[in-house]
């Protein structure tokens, strides 16, 4: 478990956040222990694969998980309040205007029967509020100044986020836009009540990569602009390293390492880290690595100890026996290793090192899973 | 030196979409498309979604029949493929697919899905359960996967048995349709060596298709990059990674995210392509790229580029033609490697 070095009034704060599922084979034990924290104007991005639990793990934050089946506890205090004592109009209330989000999927995230411009007006005018009733709904709904008040403003973020032609694109239904138009509609929607913290949910990886590079730099001139803080969700370690101030590095539902960018993409200090900058393919001439055997742990049944022992190339019995130990490096830099513990007599895992086990590991035999 | 054993030229692949009361243009998928592939060596076919790369290989193996130029495999040509041919063909080259998931049949166990091709080449029924058992350890997987179903096995696993079964044949060409992007970095790692030490072991050949560029930088011998149903630039690996010459190489080099700083020296600093990729029902004129190319003159507009050679590489712009005006810009471009000075061992 890693205590968080938390930035001064961070404005959220994951404290010892654990979220499990009842299901057919068993209490599946998803994320836990998670620490996190945002600090005001930061952006800070959680990287881990498929199915490491970084997506369960905002939508706790959020509170967009259904109890049951889903099992939720610590605690999220945001700018201040803590979360599980809202109610559940409040915390609907907060979702849009404290904290806003933006989905992976431009294409399905959008309602397809509504035109565009129809969705962000509603947005714009009832986002995050808490209309007294359904008459004072109405009355708002039909009030004409109102609507294009509200229908004038998300024209404006819309020319902010740089969608061609937005008259045109306001009129038209999600269908009718590319992915890349879609996906910037969702950031103009997430922003358009000015949220605090911007929760971004891998933005742009269904679409091309110039596309993506454009979201990209949209989102970064955005945050710029409005000192707004961004906890973003990648599997991409080479999106972390143009956006982040910070970073977590996720597996099998615990945070394994955190630092700030430098750190982690100069000195990655956990096997898992560095065998994903391994992997990672290349420009340069250099050789990509060979990859990590075996996949992400079933979380029904999962590895006792370090959960990333299985594909570890440094593991051995003291991985399998014990909860790895937190060690710390810097002020904000630390990993959940048991090679990197004073105490330890096994070899200190390094970029190069992990690169040699792992390309010697790579013989064809079997897949451990 | 030998003939190529795949050889490409001038492919034209366009859907028909008129009905009886419309008039439409039709999609040019492929639009004058030549390339060649040797023997033992492999070319990466890079493009955005929708630029056609999928469709050449489909042209190739005989899904798609081509509406123009010619596919001339092993020396014989198979633009048309009478049945016969077709028979012949399917042995020699296979195609893995991206998704690996709905590749595989969810009712057969591993072995009888490995069964299928074998039977289907005449592997006598004894012989088959050995067969499989020597494909499986090629491609790293052991027996207890035999009676397994696919939805026991992981994304990785499951693209080693679409693998498994491609070269279960014995082809000398595998058409690689994108067989990673849909599996994490560690896997795809997995997977591009497996790639390549069954190339070493089994001679063979490779059209690996891919969005992603840097994939190909250490693993595909040519590479030629795509848009928009052309060939925009089309050479050696290193040549290109070391000096993009085409506006659009240039722009897809530079928005893949690196992960350090001596990468960052390759990705070149000119501007991005703005926009996005237009229909292929409905192509720019002239240039195709030229509506969101940051280089672009009057010029392109109204003059289709023909592919020229700069050094060992052929780029289909107008800049590098030999009376170009007005291109300072990108000609004068230093090539991104040159500041580092470690590019070009």
């Amino acid at each position: 478990m890693t205590t968080e070095p938390v930035p001064d009034d961070p404005i959220l704060e994951v404290s010892d956040l654990s979220v499990g599922f009842d299901g057919f084979d068993g209490y599946a034990d998803v994320v836990s222990d998670v620490n996190l924290s945002v600090g005001p104007g930061e952006v800070v991005t959680i990287v881990g694969e498929t199915g490491c639990g970084k997506s369960v793990t905002t939508k706790a934050i959020t509170g967009l998980l259904e109890e049951p089946p889903a099992h939720v506890s610590g605690t999220v205090t945001f700018d201040g309040t803590d979360l599980s004592e809202l109610s559940e109009e409040e915390r609907a209330a907060l979702n849009g205007d404290g904290i806003g989000m933006v989905f992976q999927d431009p294409m399905s995230s959008l309602n397809p029967v509504f035109e565009l411009g129809e969705q962000l007006t509603d947005t714009a005018q009832f986002g995050g509020e808490n209309p007294d009733g359904p008459l004072s709904y109405l009355r708002r709904r039909f009030s004409r100044d109102q609507r294009a008040d509200a229908r004038a403003r998300a024209r404006d973020l819309l020319e902010q986020v740089q969608m061609p032609d937005p008259e045109a694109a306001m009129e038209s239904y999600p269908n009718e836009l590319s992915g890349g138009m879609c996906q910037r509609a969702l950031v103009a929607q997430a922003l358009l009540n000015e949220p605090d913290l911007l929760i971004a949910d891998e933005p742009g990886t269904a679409l091309d990569v110039t596309i993506h590079d454009k979201i990209l730099s949209l989102l970064s001139d955005l945050i710029s602009d409005r000192g707004m803080s961004i906890l973003m969700i990648t599997h991409n370690l080479g999106v972390a390293r143009e956006l982040s101030d910070r970073i977590y590095i996720m597996y099998g539902g615990r945070i394994v390492e955190s630092g700030t960018t430098t750190e982690i993409f100069e000195q990655p200090k956990h096997p898992y880290t560095q065998g994903l900058l391994a992997s990672m393919p290349r420009l340069s001439d250099d050789s990509m690595g060979s990859g990590i055997d075996g996949s992400v742990p079933e979380y029904v049944d999962p590895p006792e100890g370090c959960r990333f022992h299985p594909r570890c190339p440094y593991a051995d019995e003291s991985c399998r026996s014990q909860e790895p130990p937190t060690v710390r490096f810097s002020q904000t830099a630390s990993a959940e290793c048991v090679r990197h513990a004073p105490d330890d007599l096994g070899p200190e895992p390094t970029m190069g090192e992990t690169r040699q086990r792992l390309d010697a590991a790579v013989q064809p035999e079997e897949d451990s899973v | 030196m030998t003939a190529p054993l795949l050889a490409v030229d001038d492919l034209q692949k366009h859907f028909d979409t008129s009905g009886w009361f419309d008039n439409k243009p039709p999609v040019r998928a492929v639009d004058g498309v030549s390339f060649e592939i040797n023997q033992g060596e492999t070319l990466g076919l890079i493009g955005e979604s929708g630029s056609g790369k999928s469709t050449i290989a489909k042209c190739i193996i005989g899904i798609h029949q081509a509406t123009g130029g010619r596919i001339r495999f092993q020396g014989e040509e198979v633009t048309q493929q009478t049945d016969k041919q077709l028979k012949r063909i399917r042995s020699e080259m296979q195609m893995v697919f991206q998704d690996p998931t709905s590749c595989l049949n969810p009712r057969r166990t591993i072995r009888k899905t490995l069964h299928v091709p074998l039977k289907a080449t005449g592997v006598s029924k004894n012989e088959r359960d050995r067969r499989v058992e020597e494909l499986l350890e090629l491609v790293g997987l052991n027996d207890e996967y035999l009676h397994k179903y696919p939805h026991e096995l992981s994304g990785g696993q499951k693209q080693r048995v679409n693998i498994a079964r491609a070269i279960s044949v014995e082809p000398s060409l595998l058409l690689l349709d994108e067989p990673t992007s849909a599996l994490d970095v560690s896997v795809q790692a997995k997977i591009v060596t497996l790639l390549e030490q069954l190339q070493d072991e089994l001679d063979l050949t490779y059209l690996f298709i891919t969005h992603d560029l840097s994939l190909v930088r250490n693993f595909a011998d040519q590479t030629a990059v795509m848009y928009l149903g052309e060939i925009q630039e089309y050479g050696d690996t290193v040549q290109i990674f070391e000096q993009p010459r085409h506006p659009y190489t240039r722009a897809l080099m530079s928005a893949i995210p690196v992960t350090d700083k001596r990468e960052q020296a390759y990705k070149p600093d000119d501007a991005n392509v703005d926009g996005e990729i237009p229909s292929p029902q409905n192509v720019p004129s002239g240039c195709r790229l030229h509506p969101r190319c940051p280089h672009s003159t009057e010029q392109c507009a109204e003059e289709r580029p023909t592919p020229c050679a700069v050094d060992s590489a052929e780029v289909r712009c107008l800049a590098y033609e030999e009376d170009a005006s007005g291109f300072e810009g990108l000609r004068t471009q230093p090539s991104p490697v040159a500041s580092d000075g470690s590019g070009s061992e």
